[in-house]
């Protein structure tokens, strides 16, 4: 359970609480954010972004590749992202 | 989710090699909500995994006890959300992925019963140290993601960016906000959410 407050002049929740779970255990209670917001990722903007926070470091998870076409190759070190035209929702 | 790392000992998941050549696979893939599942041949028997970037190749208590794996090393390790643990890592003669075929790999010994994920019946995780010998695209429009190792076989978008890969092979790359902000980060297939950031990284 984590307890927010909404900075409307900045779009952002701020919270204390346990953000998740690892495969070792729960989180500790912890100082949190939830920014609502967008980023660009080559050249392709993903509006109404909703990221949190963590501790260690930063991750982009499983919810981008319904804005597009992920293609890492961890062979010549480069990746590429198509987006497609509007994100597919997940049951 | 199951992000995890371990200390120190640069390259040490690093070893082995992919033995096929000339590959391709597909992995069904309907859901994002839903972890990546793939099964895969260990001494002749097929095993539920997780697709997992996040995390090394990673076997359960259960298989280690059956197979009797090599033990490379006892190391610390912590996940995602910083809990830590000291954890065997095993080296892994032979594991085959559809046509796929990997040998040496070492793997980490993980509780998955006794971890959050102990429900889902998991016996072990694929993750980046198999993914580096690899293209991977995840294709959600095409509900697939392909494993290949020829370049010819997939279909890019026209603009590659680098990834610089940590001694885990985590592919970390940058994203910006508003072109001032730049948050460089891993993509991690074991994660259902969009997006964390590093705390430090979010108050600046």
């Amino acid at each position: 359970m984590i307890v927010t407050f909404k900075d409307e002049k900045n779009n952002f929740y701020k919270g204390y609480g346990i953000s998740g779970q690892g495969i070792l255990g729960n989180a500790q209670e912890e100082e949190t954010y939830l920014i609502n917001t967008k980023f660009k990722l080559g050249n392709h903007i993903i509006e109404n972004a909703q990221i949190g926070t963590t501790p260690t470091v930063s991750r982009i998870g499983r919810e981008l590749l319904n804005h597009g076409i992920l293609t890492i190759d961890y062979i010549r070190k480069q990746y590429s992202f198509e987006k497609i035209p509007s994100p597919i929702k997940s049951p | 989710m199951l992000s995890v790392s371990l200390y120190a000992q640069d390259g040490i998941m690093n070893q082995g090699e992919m033995v096929s050549k000339k590959v391709y696979h597909e992995i069904p893939f309907f859901n994002t909500k839903d972890e990546i599942v793939q099964f895969v041949t260990l001494k002749g028997k097929s095993f539920k995994f997780i697709f997992d970037t996040g995390a090394p190749l990673a076997i359960s208590n259960e298989l280690q006890n059956s197979h009797q794996y090599p033990i490379l090393h006892l190391v610390p390790l912590k996940d995602a959300h910083n809990n830590s643990d000291t954890i065997k890592i095993v080296l892994i003669d032979t594991i085959q992925i559809g046509n796929i075929v990997f040998k040496d790999i070492p793997a980490v010994v993980i509780d998955f019963k006794n971890s959050p994920i102990g429900c889902q019946n998991i016996d072990g995780i694929i993750g980046s140290n198999i993914a580096r010998f690899l293209l991977v695209q995840f294709d959600l429009s095409q509900n697939k993601i392909i494993f290949t190792d020829q370049h010819d076989k997939i279909i890019f978008a026209k603009e590659k960016l680098p990834i610089i890969l940590d001694n885990q092979s985590n592919a970390f790359f940058k994203v910006n906000f508003n072109d001032t902000i730049i948050d460089s980060l891993h993509f991690d297939s074991g994660m259902g959410k969009l997006y964390d950031m590093n705390i430090s990284t979010a108050k600046n």
